[in-house]
């Protein structure tokens, strides 16, 4: 048996095809581990991103509820004026056709005009003037109507008539 | 020939095995949960931002109706912040009668109360109706109240008495 002089080599654990190895695992390990930390970093983000949604939901609806309070007012206020403007507008055609009801023969000295109440006073030449251009214009508005007529020295009449609707 | 595995081969296999162990079980018990939670959480995210824009929407068309609804009433917006003076309104309607005066009744806290006495041409009459035509313009909101009292008088010329209600803004009708 020969021996060798020369000195033997040192063997390693990491040889080339375990470093081969190790390379390509560690590639994926630390693709792995990226897409880990990736994950990680979108959820905290989704979180984040989640919670400003949600108060940003949150404020957006209180805008609509203060809106629809302030549509609301401005459509109340509206309704308000309007139902003032109409009952004046229909307190003038009531007055245009009292003025325009009464024949020229007629003379009116007092007339108290309400919502639902006309009160009368003036003098007629005779009573078949007042039924027929008066009394039946205004039995036609009016459902309840009272009348007086007192006989005057001159001939005329003189008359007071109560006229209520029952409207209300 | 047989074919006898080295060390390193047993070793390369060992070492290879456990790297797949390790990477399949990284995979499934962490990496897997964490892809689906990102997928939900997305899911999730998405709705949310769609009801979001919904809701935005919303607010726009109200904003717009808002701002239109202003725009129509502007009249009588103005008309219930503006303060009621005696004078002016004295002075803007004084011309339509031959004679007026007005004077303040004591009122409930809805509005003010305001009496008014006229005095009113016989062959003029139809003024009258102009004069309500006019308040419904003012820049008041006012409302002529009833009775309204219409009296001949001696010079046959034709008294008439009213109230007016007048809606000021710091009263608590609406």
């Amino acid at each position: 048996m020969g021996y060798s002089y020369i000195n033997s080599r040192e063997k390693s654990a990491f040889t080339p095809r375990v470093q081969m190895l190790f390379i390509v695992f560690d590639a994926v390990i630390l693709l792995l581990f990226g897409m880990y930390l990736f994950f990680i970093y979108q959820d905290s983000k989704f979180s984040q991103q989640m919670q400003d949604i949600k108060n940003n939901t949150i404020k957006v609806q209180n805008d609509i509820s203060d809106l629809s309070e302030k549509i609301k007012k401005v459509k109340e206020k509206e309704l308000f004026c309007e139902k003032i403007y109409t009952k004046n507008t229909l307190l003038k055609d009531s007055t245009k056709n009292i003025f325009e009801l009464f024949p020229k023969e007629i003379i009116l000295s007092k007339v108290i005009l309400s919502d639902d109440t006309l009160i009368l006073h003036g003098k007629t030449p005779n009573k078949q003037l007042y039924n027929t251009k008066l009394q039946i214009p205004l039995h036609s508005i009016y459902s309840i109507n009272k009348t007086t007529l007192k006989p005057l020295d001159n001939g005329w009449y003189e008359f007071s008539s109560i006229n209520e609707s029952k409207k209300r | 020939m047989r074919l006898t595995p080295s060390d390193e081969s047993i070793f390369l296999l060992a070492l290879s095995t456990f790297l797949l162990i390790l990477i399949l079980l990284f995979s499934f018990l962490i990496l897997v949960p964490k892809m689906q939670n990102y997928r939900t959480q997305d899911i999730k995210l998405q709705e949310i931002t769609s009801t979001l824009n919904t809701y935005k929407k919303i607010k726009q068309q109200l904003s717009l109706s808002l701002e239109k609804s202003k725009i129509t009433n502007q009249h009588l917006l103005a008309a219930l912040k503006q303060d009621f003076d005696i004078e002016v309104f004295y002075n803007k309607y004084k011309n339509y009668f031959k004679t007026m005066q007005i004077c303040k009744e004591k009122s409930p806290k809805e509005y003010d109360l305001y009496d008014i006495n006229t005095i009113l041409d016989k062959s003029s009459y139809k003024i009258f109706y102009n004069f309500i035509d006019s308040i419904n313009k003012s820049k008041w909101i006012i409302k002529i109240d009833t009775p309204i009292r219409l009296k001949r008088d001696t010079k046959n010329d034709i008294d008439i008495s009213f109230s007016i209600k007048v809606y000021l803004p710091s009263q608590s009708h609406l």
